[in-house]
């Protein structure tokens, strides 16, 4: 076992060599190195961290915003190794096949390939998140069993739908992945993994079609190269941007920018809290609704999704409603309540009301984008701005969902549902985000319309590659690290067959 | 909201006109029949048929409020009829069952109801 090497004691004006880099040592960037072990390809992770957190090197992170308010940029990641994963709360559920779909009500959508490419990919992602068995309501009878029904909708668009967790150990966060395959990483032959080395340019060929080499630089003020056969950039979806745009020595517009598509349409899930109040007419609902339960192969907790069919037809966006916690009702609720159960012809006695938070899915905009200033940080590498938006239509969009499943409590008589935000002004009062970072090198066919192709490989650069949720063209209302995880053991295989 | 209700509304200025009309020539004749087409003044006693469809008068009569604050525009005799048509001799809870599975849902103060119980509150807060 060998331990990880210190980029701060490379000499100056080294050029180290290897078959593949990857820049970042994350979920993306660990998932990669361990997946291309099983060839003796050589390969070297580039971290820009240490072990653990550290104050000037969160710092590289810094920058501005404009528009919608959104999470500080030197908050929304940890910048050491296990990157996402050293704050994740280890939600999990695999994307939808319709989030995969061109949708004509959702401008900018379809990937280049269907779910079913990646899920081959989903049992070993499972298995790195260590989420146990891969169910997500494939049977949920073992958990019904244990902890009673879900509560009955009538027919229509939303469902039932299922979150599984990445372990918890006792009162420690989900599997982190810097922690948890450290001794892996080391123990595995062809792998180095340096901390402290930041890429500060991705230095291309002169006629601009391949990697020529990458500028590592560290915060003591050591610069060296590095040259690989194969570069993957995995910096998460905000970091990988930069980079990109960054790397202007050869092209102006920054690599892979040809189009001025880098740090565009950038994505992630609002989750507004006390967006609508269920009651329930009976009280009674099951625990997995308001907590996440050990089932015997899985931490589980139940959600309401709209269906596939639901999101075809009435072209809304992906959501994940959960019910947060018990709440009271003025005069007018409980008035709403007792005459609506009784008109039913349903014993309200002893009703009770929770409130709802969600995960929203937004529609790709380009102007929600990133962009480089003239500030630069402690290594000389420009900062970044943000314009974060977010229009009207998407919190309309998700209130029709809301209340389609109003509908369908009434339907089935055992509850109903009230509407709690009904202006902008109201659904961003309590507006949060998943820091789920997506969309801004996002993947097309098409040169004009992508960054990277269908094998995440930069359009024009034969030999970089982009790994993790920066890929996505269309972000769902899944939590990305499990379907990031099995999109890039994906990308393993077709970087094992670019060796054979 | 369904047709019938759109339907409701654009024959508003009809029956208007034919109310007062109605109005005019029934001196003498049965006040029932002119405080019903009157509407707001109406004799509480006119819907008693509908009213006493809900559990809770008082219960109702705080959920209409919320109804008519959303939409003070449509005329008592109108809901009636519509109601009255609708519902015929079923139960309520038929006809709430059937509003909800055709998606005739209507949101009052956040409220999601079906269409015929939030338009039965508006009666029973208008005859308060």
């Amino acid at each position: 076992m060998s331990a990880f090497s210190d980029a701060r004691a490379v000499p100056a004006g080294s050029i180290l060599e290897t078959d593949i880099a990857i820049i970042g040592g994350g979920p993306a960037g660990i998932t990669l190195a361990l997946a291309l072990a099983e060839k003796p390809i050589r390969v070297l992770i580039l971290e820009s961290g240490g072990t653990s957190f550290d104050d000037k090197t969160q710092a590289l992170y810094d920058g501005t915003q404009t528009g919608v308010r959104y999470t500080p940029l030197n908050a929304t990641r940890q910048r050491y190794l296990g990157g996402s994963t050293n704050h994740w709360g280890g939600w999990c559920r695999p994307l939808d096949v319709s989030d995969f779909e061109t949708r004509s009500w959702v401008p900018h959508s379809g990937w280049p390939f269907a779910r079913s490419e990646i899920e081959p990919h989903f049992a070993r992602a499972q298995a790195l998140v260590e989420a146990g068995g891969f169910n997500y309501g494939a049977n949920t009878q073992p958990w019904r069993d244990q902890y009673g029904e879900p509560i009955a909708l009538g027919a229509g668009g939303v469902y039932t739908s299922w979150f599984e967790f990445s372990k918890m150990r006792g009162s420690v966060l989900p599997t982190n992945f810097g922690e948890r395959y450290a001794d892996d990483l080391k123990r595995l032959p062809h792998l180095k993994l340096m901390l402290h080395a930041n890429v500060t340019n991705i230095a291309l060929a002169q006629d601009a079609g391949s990697v020529d080499h990458l500028d590592i630089a560290t915060l003591t003020g050591r610069k060296f190269k590095v040259k690989a056969k194969h570069v993957v950039l995995a910096t998460g979806g905000i970091e990988n941007a930069r980079i990109l745009l960054a790397s202007n020595s050869v092209t102006k517009q920054g690599v892979g920018n040809g189009y001025d598509l880098v740090g565009r349409y950038f994505m992630d899930n609002p989750i507004p809290r006390q967006t609508a109040k269920l009651v329930v007419f009976g009280g009674a609902l099951a625990p997995y609704y308001t907590d996440s339960r050990q089932g015997a192969d899985a931490i589980f907790r139940a959600t309401f999704a709209p269906s596939e069919d639901y999101k075809r037809k009435s072209n809304v966006m992906g959501s994940l409603t959960t019910v947060e916690n018990p709440v009271d009702l003025d005069a007018l609720g409980q008035a709403a309540v007792a005459t609506t159960a009784a008109a039913l012809g349903v014993d309200a006695d002893g009703a009770k009301a929770y409130s709802l938070g969600c995960g929203m899915e937004l529609k790709p905009d380009p102007d929600r984008r990133f962009t480089l200033t003239n500030k630069r940080d402690a290594l000389g590498m420009p900062r970044l701005s943000l314009h974060m938006t977010i229009h009207d239509e998407d919190f309309a969009l998700y209130r029709e969902t809301m209340k389609e499943l109003g509908r369908q409590l009434l339907a089935s008589r055992v509850g109903m549902i009230h509407l709690d935000r009904n202006s902008r002004e109201s659904w961003l009062e309590t507006l949060d985000w998943g820091n789920h970072h997506v969309g801004t090198t996002r993947m097309h066919n098409d040169p004009k319309q992508g960054v990277v192709d269908a094998n995440s490989r930069v359009h024009g650069v034969g030999n970089l590659f982009v790994a993790g949720t920066s890929v996505f063209p269309t972000c769902g209302a899944s939590n990305p690290t499990l379907n990031l995880i099995a999109l890039t053991l994906r990308l393993a295989g077709h970087l094992k067959g670019l060796f054979r | 909201m369904s047709n019938d209700w759109k339907g409701a509304v654009a024959r508003r200025p009809l029956l208007a006109a034919l109310g007062a009309l109605v109005g005019i020539g029934a001196v003498g004749g049965t006040t029932y029949g002119i405080f019903s087409l009157l509407g707001p003044h109406a004799h509480k006693g006119a819907y008693q048929d509908l009213i006493s469809l809900l559990p809770d008068r008082d219960d109702a009569t705080v959920l209409g409020r919320a109804v008519l604050a959303g939409d003070t525009t449509s005329r008592m005799p109108e809901v009636a009829h519509n109601l009255r048509r609708k519902i015929g001799q079923r139960p309520l809870a038929s006809v709430l069952s059937e509003d909800v599975a055709q998606g005739r849902v209507v949101e009052t103060a956040g409220w999601v109801l079906p269409e015929t119980l939030a338009r039965l509150c508006e009666l029973a807060t208008r005859t308060a």
